[in-house]
């Protein structure tokens, strides 16, 4: 075969803006992160101000509340002093902005103990029951969806998209109590209360919370995921790579999984969000020492710092996983926008 | 195959609308003819289904049937408050984002709405019933505070489209007001998005108000509540499974009434954009 | 290379259709009837639905995929009659033997992966001397991109409609296929870019001695550039011409499409168009598919089958009963 070297010249037009330049991709791809960065850093500014605006704002004397009726004067003015209300309103804020990175996030009242201190003890627990559930939520949306979208057939689709939305209604603490009274009194499967920390052991605590999540999770996810799947199938390049005969398990990840993951991915960390609320829950209902039972127990003893911190911190969570789904659909698949 | 999707879809929403009217139904007759009511103190304590109480009756002697009934109008009104009071301000505070020129009011409101969104929307809610304390005024207040963002969010990405769509550009081309514009042409091609989203919406607000009570953060006592009656029943689940089973379904019940709604509504819809 | 004339590719009388469960089968394609020589440029142009995307899967072999099946005639490749073998004998001929360049440059290539991986994809179902890489850049210089280190580490969105389909045509050249099958390959590419594709085409067809069968629905560009056309009307051949023959075409759907070219339309007259649609797919009326828009229709184009096609092979052959008569006028 003889490679034709005389070229017509013609193709030059062609050659987009970003070839000219080879560094280009990269300076865009760069600015296109750091640009997604300084946004993520504005909605955690954002977070900050209103989780510390909430116990300002509030109708009514919060230390009042706190200290209840029959408090002094003296002491009221005592614990205002030392919580800075004080102080003018802007003052406040950024007493708490400096406080945060030097670890300071206010005093607990009623635990006499650091926030910060609360929040470092608690935060692993919810955070391992949120790891737990996405991973599960993962390992069965994806054979699911798959299985749903190769299938082609109208009914599986339609039993499918049935079965989601029901699951999806279900309450999940409600589903937790049925669970918990199948499994722990029933079966002996769950231990009833108390808590281990270490990591395989803690398994034992944490996998009904888990597939609790999972009722909701796995439906959104599969959804997501299945329509994705869907208009992927229909599109042409995976005609080319049914001609080029790649392997079945290259064909499965380049030519269906990966073009579709992307929306899925960047939901996966916003579905953090609802995971959070989800867990709050779960830990109440399991008695789990997450950070989640500690605000409802600070909210009904009304110890408000350990409120706004731990509001902050899950609002912190959400910001930083959806900050890292974007990321990841646009390493998946480039044609995610960054916006 | 799209003929099949519209009756599938159609009978979603019949199952659906079917399962809602008779909750409603029961929700107005068993507190008006039933024999007891809710918050009657019963001398049966923790007494099993049975003729004369159908569901049984809870720790206080209360008939728990009469309870989950009067309870229908209790949740689900306050979620349907909880969905549109937010739908309305959403809609309307994202509209006008979305058309407006200001960009430093934008980019201010629209990293403001970026902020709310950002709490997980159950913990935001607690944390504001935890300020404005518990009853069902502060949880529709506390749902409304959080949530108003997150149609004001769909509403102003929708808004900026509709804003620049022919007939939008033809009316004022006319030489049409702007709140005439802004009303017959905007408002109602954003709001047909606003009010897809309410729908699947309905489902979460009714499960989060269950679940502020179940927390012990929602109704005060002694009003009947799926959430706090399944947490009064929790206490004594091994002894008398009844007392959380039974509100526990009507929340169910009441969640899949309204997803087959919007499921099927979905199906209708697609169809018809096809 | 010189253009040997023998027959590469035969198809008879192929049927395509999709069986449907308590339905009748709905027919897309029948009567479908061409040959292709090797090293042989064959033009097949038709409106859309008349079929010829489905007979472009059929020769691929990716027809099963949305429920589709040849349901009778021969597809004679090499001999072998492509719509009896089974899958692992396609896998064989698929990509390798019988190349196919996709019908959309921007979703042609897959959108995950760079354009290094897309080759190293298709080159390494194939034998090769040399490095993945260095057999990667010999398949870009082959379609003539330049700056090919910076085109391997792109991704497909980063490329021009027009540089997408080069290196669509590189992954198909990867396996040097006796054939080369092109559905529309310049949908959605603007005219220059759209020359510079067949001029790329056509030195492939020179330098390589590759037969190309480029589908389109442009008569004005396939006259131009193939060796030979096929006319689909309704799923069926209605003619089959040498190129540079189109100012004498027989079939009265021929007749009209190209009287209703742009190019040749006299400036500031009307432009001919044909008159009616074409029918629906398997909605079809006995007798000619054509005979509700033909000028030319007599009593017997209704009755009966679709006309055959007829007149000598390998050269002009029409499918109308009355094209003798026409040919005359």
């Amino acid at each position: 075969m003889t490679s034709p070297k005389s070229i017509s010249g013609r193709e030059s037009e062609e050659i987009s803006a970003e070839q000219r330049i080879p560094d280009k991709n990269r300076l865009a791809l760069r600015r296109k992160i750091l640009g997604r960065l300084v946004r993520s850093l504005v909605v955690g500014l954002w977070v900050m101000f209103i989780a510390f605006s909430l116990l300002r704002i509030t109708p009514g004397d919060p230390i009042r509340l706190a200290l209840g009726t029959d408090a002094t004067e003296e002491a009221i003015q005592v614990m205002r002093d030392r919580f800075g209300l004080n102080k003018p309103f802007l003052i406040q804020f950024f007493e708490y902005f400096t406080g945060f990175f030097t670890g300071d996030l206010g005093f607990s009242i009623f635990s006499q103990r650091q926030v910060s201190e609360i929040i470092a003890t608690h935060l692993p627990v919810t955070v391992m029951i949120i790891v737990l559930s996405v991973g599960g939520a993962i390992l069965l949306a994806v054979p699911i969806a798959l299985s749903v979208a190769l299938s082609r057939r109208p009914q599986v689709t339609y039993f499918f998209r049935t079965a989601t939305s029901i699951s999806l209604a279900l309450p999940g603490f409600f589903l937790a109590l049925l669970g918990l009274l199948f499994f722990g009194t029933i079966l002996y499967w769950v231990p009833a209360a108390g808590y281990q920390g270490e990591f395989p052991g803690n398994l034992k605590y944490l996998w009904l919370p888990a597939l609790v999540n999972c009722f909701v999770l796995v439906p959104i996810l599969s959804r997501v995921l299945h329509s994705s799947l869907m208009d992927t199938l229909d599109e042409e390049f995976v005609e080319t790579g049914v001609i080029r005969g790649v392997s079945k398990i290259k064909f499965y990840w380049s030519y269906m999984l990966r073009p579709s993951l992307a929306p899925t991915v960047v939901l996966i960390s916003y579905m953090v969000g609802i995971m959070i609320g989800g867990t709050v829950v779960m830990e109440t209902i399991f008695s789990l020492p997450g950070i989640g039972r500690e605000l409802i127990e600070a909210v009904s003893t009304r110890d408000y710092a350990v409120v706004q911190g731990s509001v902050m911190i899950f609002g912190f969570i959400v910001v930083f996983t959806s900050f890292v789904g974007d990321l990841l659909g646009y390493l998946l698949d480039r044609r995610v926008t960054l916006s | 195959m799209t003929k099949r999707q519209r009756r599938e879809g159609a009978f979603a929403i019949y199952t659906g609308i079917t399962m809602l009217g008779l909750m409603l139904l029961a929700g107005l007759l068993v507190p008006a003819l039933g024999k007891y009511h809710a918050n009657e103190i019963g001398s049966d304590q923790l007494m099993p289904p049975s003729a004369k109480h159908f569901f049984g009756t809870d720790i206080l002697g209360r008939d728990i049937f009469a309870r989950v009934f009067a309870a229908v109008f209790v949740d689900l009104g306050t979620s349907i408050v909880g969905v549109l009071i937010p739908l309305f301000v959403g809609t309307v505070i994202g509209t006008l984002l979305g058309i407006s020129k200001n960009r430093r009011i934008n980019s201010f409101v629209g990293s403001l709405i970026d902020g709310i969104n950002a709490f997980p929307f159950l913990i935001f809610v607690i944390a504001l019933v935890a300020f404005l304390g518990s009853g069902l005024s502060s949880i529709i207040i506390a749902i409304s505070l959080v949530n108003w963002a997150r149609y004001a969010r769909i509403a102003r990405t929708r808004a900026v489209i509709v804003n620049q769509q022919g007939y939008v550009e033809a009316a004022r081309t006319l030489g049409f007001r702007p709140s005439r514009i802004l009303f017959r042409h905007i408002i109602p091609n954003v709001s047909s998005e606003t009010r897809a989203y309410a729908l699947s919406d309905f489902i979460i607000v009714i499960i989060a108000v269950a679940a502020l009570s179940f927390l012990g953060l929602g109704v005060n006592p002694p009003q009947a509540e799926w959430g706090a009656m399944i947490k009064d029943g929790a206490n004594v689940i091994t002894l008398a499974w009844w007392t959380s089973i039974f509100p526990g379904l009507a929340l169910c019940w009441a969640g899949i009434s309204v997803a087959m709604i919007s499921e099927g509504l979905s199906r209708v819809i697609r169809e018809g954009s096809q | 290379m010189s253009v040997a004339q023998k027959r590469l590719l035969d198809l008879i009388d192929v049927e395509i259709g999709i069986v449907r469960p308590r339905r009748k089968t709905l027919v897309i394609v029948k009567y479908a009837n061409f040959s292709v020589n090797y090293g042989e440029m064959v033009g097949v142009v038709g409106e859309s639905g008349s079929g010829k995307t489905m007979l472009c899967r059929a020769i691929i072999g990716t027809l099963h995929r949305r429920g589709v099946s040849i349901m009778g005639g021969q597809v004679n490749f090499e001999g072998e009659d492509l719509s009896k073998i089974n899958e692992a004998r396609w896998k064989m001929l698929r990509g390798k033997v019988i190349g196919y360049v996709p019908q959309s440059a921007l979703a042609g290539p897959n959108p995950v992966l760079t354009i290094a991986k897309q080759l190293a994809e298709a080159l390494e179902q194939v034998d090769g001397t040399g490095s993945m890489e260095s057999r990667a850049k010999e398949l870009l210089d082959l379609v003539k991109i330049r700056r090919i280190d910076t085109v391997m580490k792109q991704y497909p969105y980063q490329l021009s409609g027009g540089m997408r389909q080069r290196v669509m045509i590189a992954c198909a050249l990867a396996s040097r296929p006796k054939i080369l099958i092109a559905d529309e390959p310049t949908t959605g590419l603007d005219v220059t870019v759209q020359s510079q594709i067949m001029d790329l085409l056509k030195e492939i067809r020179r330098d390589l001695g590759t037969a190309i069968i480029l589908i389109s629905h442009d008569l004005a560009l396939v006259d131009e550039v193939c060796d030979k056309i096929v006319v689909m009307h309704a799923g069926a051949t209605v003619e089959v011409v040498a190129s540079g023959n189109m100012s004498q075409p027989r079939h009265p759907y021929t007749i009209a499409l190209n009287a209703s070219r742009i190019d040749i339309a006299k400036p500031g007259g009307n432009l001919t168009i044909i008159k009616g649609n074409p029918p629906s797919v398997g909605q079809w009326n006995p007798g000619c598919r054509f005979v509700e828009r033909c000028d030319y229709r007599e009593d017997d184009c209704n009755v009966g089958e679709h006309p055959p096609l007829v007149g000598e092979k390998d050269g002009h052959q029409t499918a109308c009963l009355h094209a003798d008569k026409i040919k005359t006028i």
